[in-house]
């Protein structure tokens, strides 16, 4: 039987008036522009958008990772991440308080799972522990205990490199998992991923949500996973926020004007036939017990 | 066997026909024949400079050969002598190299411009780029001036001029990684250090460790040379033995050299080989 884990301290998230651009040789990209958002703690939300639209770049800004153009501000549990585009003195501090699941994982392949898990709890411990590698037995009773929640328990001293891509990802669920953090972020968690894996994956985020109380905000490209695991929808085209909603209000006009044409050869007026890869009915989200 | 050849339609599109084969790049017309002037102007230079007279060294050959018989037969009879030299010319190069190692780490660190901001790498650099740039035989010179003759003016030589080198190829193999593991260290709250360590360091480690090895074995042939000039090992045996044309020892001494050298780079290349 998988351990469940006590609550922890939900947080909100709060983007106001936020914009990005880059500038490259050739010209601007509005990565973002003025894009302003509030989650309520304990929210489980879905950011989609066609590519290029924004999604990372405001997942980044999230997490600290990236700095925002002046005069937007980013707090998440009243904490504030950047505002006038710099980041806070604290930002690690408040990193450590977000968990980040990347699109590729961003494991060090060579070390073990239960290493790359561990690294999760590095910004608790002392720096001469740091370099020796030396995490102490509660330490990695906690890694190991999160590894068993997403059920990899068995792949804890395999190096991640040698894992499936799947079990990578909740490789990396774990590794946000101790960090017991009130705020998740996927950045298209499953855009790499088969099906099979990828609702482990997302499994693993709602469970997280429920049981722990996390807020999560996962980036998503396929419109179906959003609506299985989330409320709340929200879209971003060329930067824009384009809806903000509920995810049963998103009928095939929305999507039409969040993905342009790609979705006008899709089907007619029934949002069911924007979605050629719906998976069969999957069963009330639960997590796999690793047994 | 059953060859199918796939034929050339008849009509080919415009668009297709003019990218049927490689467009010319690098120099072309006049500026390839000026290059090609220019560097058989510079090689007929450094003949002059380089003293170049292919006629002597054939009017030489019988001077040549006259020498070359004067190291055989070897004379095999102080080899315990000689394998102790050599023994030391190895610590020479074992001190040499460790030492240059453990710089190399943070300087190599520091010397990467995806870790370091530019006021500290390029400075880093340029102190890196002048230990490299001075032979160790030019370092040892001036250690044993500074430490006096000896083994240990070879491995302070060695030191510096590995250092130099491993801190170049260290940043190098830094400069090359996958940042997103960096990325998913720094996501976590993660210091500097821990990035290092827990995103960097797992990525360069093998590479770090074949560099480190290939110098070992250029470290003892290095190791050899700067003995001639006064510290330590074997060449200063080989030195002394062809100052006073004992030409058949010298013939031993060299052997011994080939035989230990061509030994560790075997021994060297395999530990290599296991490490990738
Ligand atoms: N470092 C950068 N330099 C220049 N332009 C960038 C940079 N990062 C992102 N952009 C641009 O910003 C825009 C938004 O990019 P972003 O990666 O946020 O989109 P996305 O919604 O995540 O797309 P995808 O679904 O393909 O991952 C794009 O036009 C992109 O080219
Ligand atoms: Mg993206």
């Amino acid at each position: 039987m998988p351990i469940a884990a006590s609550p922890i301290q939900a947080s909100a998230v709060s983007v106001r008036s936020v914009s990005r651009t880059f500038r490259s040789g050739s010209g601007v990209r509005h990565a973002l522009r003025d894009v302003s958002i509030e989650i309520a703690p304990g929210e489980m939300v879905a950011l989609i958008g066609p590519s290029g639209s924004g999604k990372s770049t405001l997942l980044r800004s999230l997490a600290g990772l990236l700095t925002t153009d002046a005069g937007g501000t980013i707090t998440v549990g009243g904490r504030t991440v950047q505002a006038d585009g710099r980041l806070a003195s604290d930002v690690r501090a408040i990193r450590s308080g977000i968990g980040v699941v990347f699109q590729q994982f961003n494991l060090a392949e060579r070390l073990p799972v239960v290493t790359n898990v561990c690294v999760g709890m590095v910004s608790r411990i002392p720096a001469w522990r740091v370099v020796a590698g030396r995490f102490t037995p509660a330490e990695r009773f906690a890694a190991l205990q999160a590894l068993d929640r997403v059920g990899i328990l068995e792949q804890a001293w395999q190096r991640s490199g040698t894992l499936s891509g799947g079990q990578q990802q909740r490789a990396a669920i774990a590794r946000a998992l101790v960090q017991r953090p009130g705020l998740i972020l996927g950045d298209e968690p499953i855009a790499s991923l088969d099906p099979g894996s990828c609702r482990l994956v997302m499994e693993a985020f709602a469970r997280i949500n429920r049981e722990d109380g996390a807020t999560v905000v996962v980036s998503l490209h396929q419109i179906d996973w959003a609506m299985r695991f989330c409320r709340r929808v929200i879209a971003l085209r060329a930067g824009r926020l384009v809806y903000d909603g509920p995810t049963a209000g998103l009928d095939a006009a929305t999507l039409r004007s969040v993905y342009g044409g790609e979705f006008h050869a899709a089907g007619g007026d029934d949002a069911t036939a924007l979605r050629p890869a719906v998976p069969a009915e999957l069963p009330e989200p639960e997590l796999v017990a690793a047994t | 066997m059953h060859v199918l050849t796939l034929p050339l339609p008849q009509h080919i599109p415009e668009a297709i026909a003019s990218r049927m084969s490689a467009p010319r790049r690098g120099f072309t017309g006049w500026t390839r024949w000026i290059l090609l002037a220019c560097f058989t102007a510079l090689m007929i230079w450094a003949w002059f400079g380089a003293e170049m007279r292919p006629v002597e060294l054939a009017l030489n050959t019988g001077n040549i050969a006259k020498l070359t018989s004067d190291f055989f037969p070897a004379d095999f009879h102080d080899w315990r002598f000689y394998a102790k030299e050599m023994v030391v010319t190895v610590h020479i190069a074992l001190w040499g190299t460790f030492l240059a190692v453990l710089a190399a780490i943070p300087l190599g660190l520091l010397s990467s411009a995806n870790l370091a901001p530019w006021w500290i790498h390029q400075p880093v650099r340029r102190l890196m780029d002048a230990a490299r740039a001075i032979n160790e035989l030019i370092f040892a010179l001036l250690f044993i001036v500074a430490v006096g003759l000896g083994p240990f003016a070879g491995v302070l030589a060695l030191f510096v001029h590995t250092t130099g080198i491993l801190a170049k190829l260290f940043s190098e193999v830094v400069e090359a990684i996958d940042p997103r593991p960096v990325e998913g260290v720094r996501a976590t709250g993660g210091s500097h250090l821990a990035e290092i360590c827990y995103g960097v360091i797992p990525q360069v480690l093998p590479l770090w460790v074949s560099y480190s090895l290939y110098r070992f074995e250029s470290n003892v042939r290095s190791a050899t040379v700067i003995g001639i000039v006064g510290a330590g090992g074997i060449g200063m045996v080989l030195h002394d033995l062809m100052a006073s044309f004992m030409y058949g020892p010298a013939c031993a001494v060299l052997a011994i050299i080939v035989i230990t050298v061509v030994a560790i780079d075997l021994i060297s290349a395999q530990v290599r080989r296991a490490m990738i």
